[in-house]
């Protein structure tokens, strides 16, 4: 049974999420831009500090959906949030190393911090298949509106099909590059938000 | 509920952790570079692995030594602290292991060390914040004062070694030295015996 200190602190989380992953867009594109290859020296702690934020908020999410969303009684679920909120706090710890490789003096410099960044990047690669099929189930096992807002339900699952389908689309190399863009505002900055303030909304009936 | 023997071996670890950590400053005094002593260098990285895996014991014991359902952002950081210690306990070997001919050439031993450092940045800001939390929050009951004391000394001071170092303020390493000793060897190991004390009310 969630407590109601920790449905409070889930829906602030998740609200979090969605100011973040907006936050996200406006450094990443709009200040870096998407045409910037490589870390910015000029936005480049910002944009980790922002990762952090948002990394650590999805794991806060994760770890009180279970509760919230009764996750103990659905072993894959179950399952997929314990991969996701070790994926996930994997990379809030390595949000903020190309930032501090590029401070210099006691990181070493036998990488750049676009190197770092990749290196990150490579280390967290399966978390992004992992987390949107946990938001995927959450939103098909919540889609009654019960809890979760039937709106939540249908952006949780359009946000997460396209992820998934963008991530093996780049695999396998289909799809141009030109899409990131696209799949960025609308998977990232309209879907996953709405779905996140739809788990806010969850947390907050239990307040 | 904390059983006794989870409490007994969250008052081991925590000692142990006070130690190692002491050793580990002990070591950084005494060595030079992994190339001028390679075989002090190996044992510094063995002393790391040990005083992780204390680490590790000692968070996720405190979880249940704490009753947090009433402090649930606290519970968020100590389980992100456990997996980012248990990152940096898995890594804490690696350097000393590709030093080992035939152990893959790919990187040198400074890279391999860097990666590792790489992965557990955070873990370095999101453990400390748990230390602090715990020590301003728990002070007095079941932490003894001194302890929680040492607790948000250390946590304080390493959350500020951070913020410096990400500013870019001083990129001269030698200002950090005077905090890593009173964080390191003063505050954290207090930390330590008084949560081996707070884990030795359960027993």
């Amino acid at each position: 049974m969630i407590s109601t200190a920790e449905a409070r602190l889930g829906r602030t989380m998740s609200l979090w999420v969605a100011i973040t992953a907006i936050l996200g867009l406006v450094v990443g594109f709009v200040l870096i831009g998407p045409d910037s290859d490589g870390y910015s020296e000029q936005w480049g702690l910002l944009n980790g500090v922002v990762n952090f934020a948002s990394n650590f908020a999805q794991v806060a999410m994760v770890i009180f959906a279970i509760k919230l969303f009764n996750i103990d009684d659905n072993p894959l679920l179950k399952l997929l949030s314990y991969i996701t909120i070790v994926g996930v706090s994997i990379s809030v710890t390595m949000s903020i190393s190309p930032a501090a490789h590029a401070a210099g003096g006691w990181t070493g410099s036998s990488f750049s911090p676009t190197q770092i960044g990749d290196i990150e990047g490579a280390v967290t690669y399966g978390t992004w298949f992992v987390f949107p099929v946990w938001v995927l189930l959450v939103s098909l096992k919540e889609r009654g509106g019960n809890l979760l807002p039937s709106w939540g339900s249908m952006a949780g699952i359009g946000a997460s099909v396209l992820i998934l389908v963008v991530n093996f689309g780049f695999l396998l190399s289909l799809l141009p590059d030109t899409i990131v863009p696209f799949i960025w505002i609308v998977g990232g900055v309209i879907l996953y938000p709405t779905f996140a303030i739809g788990v806010s909304r969850a947390f907050a009936s239990k307040v | 509920m904390i059983s006794s023997a989870e409490a007994k071996l969250g008052k081991n670890m925590a000692v142990l952790g006070a130690i190692t950590i002491l050793i580990t400053m002990a070591i950084g005094f005494l060595g030079g570079s992994r190339a001028e002593n390679p075989q002090l260098a190996t044992l510094s990285d063995f002393v790391d692995f040990v005083n992780s895996f204390t680490l590790i014991v000692v968070i996720m014991y405190s979880l249940k030594l704490f009753d947090l359902d009433e402090a649930p952002l606290i519970k968020v950081i100590g389980n992100v602290a456990i997996i980012g210690v248990t990152v940096a306990m898995i890594t804490d070997l690696s350097p000393a292991f590709s030093a080992i001919e035939g152990t893959g050439d790919g990187f040198t031993v400074a890279q391999v060390s860097e990666i590792t450092d790489t992965v557990t940045t955070g873990t370095w800001i999101v453990m400390p914040l748990f230390v602090l939390l715990v020590s301003a929050r728990f002070r007095g009951d079941p932490i003894p004062s001194w302890g929680a004391w040492g607790g948000i000394g250390a946590g304080s001071l390493i959350l500020l070694m951070h913020v410096i170092a990400l500013s870019g303020l001083f990129p001269d390493t030698d200002v950090f030295w005077p905090i890593w000793i009173v964080a390191g060897a003063i505050g954290f190991p207090l930390f330590a015996f008084g949560m081996s004390r707070a884990f030795a009310t359960k027993i």
